[in-house]
């Protein structure tokens, strides 16, 4: 079975992470794919500033 | 706030209003780190919505009906998933691995690997540090991997290329997003098939080929 694991994409590393709003795009799509199908969506964020 | 590359994103605080939208899913020090991007958050809650309908209708997922608007579908959908807060820089802290084995249900997995039988679609940041130990952790756990190069970075490139060489070496698949839709949706008999080639149409025309970069 499939499961999307999304991580710690967060407001903080919006100007940090290079082509950040690429990243949230894919993964917007890709949610948005797993909820038509059915498939669960598991997200997390981060406490750790490694960014 | 825009940001580049996506214009249409708004980074706000979606933690502000009320409703069943106000917390759908837990996030570490949010006042730290601050919430998950809001078009996401939005998504994910959807998502989330669905398999909380499921539960509380006898356990079948089902998307929201046609024409019910995502807002009246997350509404009806109480509690919304949650999960404990984590400090390690893995998704798999005891809490999301005690939930994938529960997905996985009696039959899947041993005692050597817990999430054998389960294929984990990976995104987000940043690949160095907690992408690549959830894949880590998850291929210790015989979990199959598909991290989505295209919705995982880094605050350096070198540090996302290195990461996803070193994922590869772990045996986890790195593949496009379109790529890992396709995977998901499995055969053209599909019923979601036209659904899910109207989404990849309508992200191929949006997103141009801002995605190549993370491409290459």
């Amino acid at each position: 079975m499939f499961v999307l694991m999304v991580c710690d994409i967060q407001q903080r590393f919006s100007e940090a992470i290079w082509r950040f709003g690429d990243v949230v795009k894919s993964t917007l799509f890709l949610t948005e794919v797993c909820t038509e199908l059915g498939i669960e969506a598991i997200a997390t964020g981060e406490a750790a500033c490694h960014a | 706030m825009r940001i580049k590359f996506f214009p249409a994103l708004r980074l706000v605080m979606p933690h502000g209003g009320g409703g069943a939208r106000s917390k759908p899913f837990a996030e570490q020090v949010p006042a730290k780190l601050g919430p998950t991007v809001e078009p996401l958050a939005a998504a994910l809650a959807d998502n989330q919505a669905v398999f909380a309908r499921a539960a509380a209708g006898g356990g079948k997922r089902a998307r929201p009906a046609d024409g019910e608007a995502p807002e009246a579908s997350a509404a009806a959908a109480s509690p919304a998933f949650s999960a404990t807060p984590k400090t390690r820089f893995s998704m798999l802290v005891p809490e999301v691995k005690a939930r994938l084995v529960s997905m996985l249900g009696a039959g899947e997995g041993s005692s050597t690997a817990p999430l054998a039988g389960l294929t984990a679609v990976v995104c987000g940041i940043e690949a160095h540090v907690c992408v690549q130990q959830t894949v880590a952790d998850l291929r210790r756990d015989g979990a199959d991997v598909i991290v989505v190069a295209d919705a995982v970075s880094s605050s350096r490139r070198g540090e996302r290329a290195t990461a996803l060489r070193r994922i590869a070496a772990m045996g986890g698949s790195v593949a496009s997003a379109e790529a890992a839709a396709f995977r998901l949706l499995g055969d053209a008999s599909s019923p979601h098939f036209r659904a899910v080639s109207r989404m990849v149409r309508v992200r191929a025309a949006t997103i141009g080929d801002a995605d190549e970069a993370l491409l290459a």
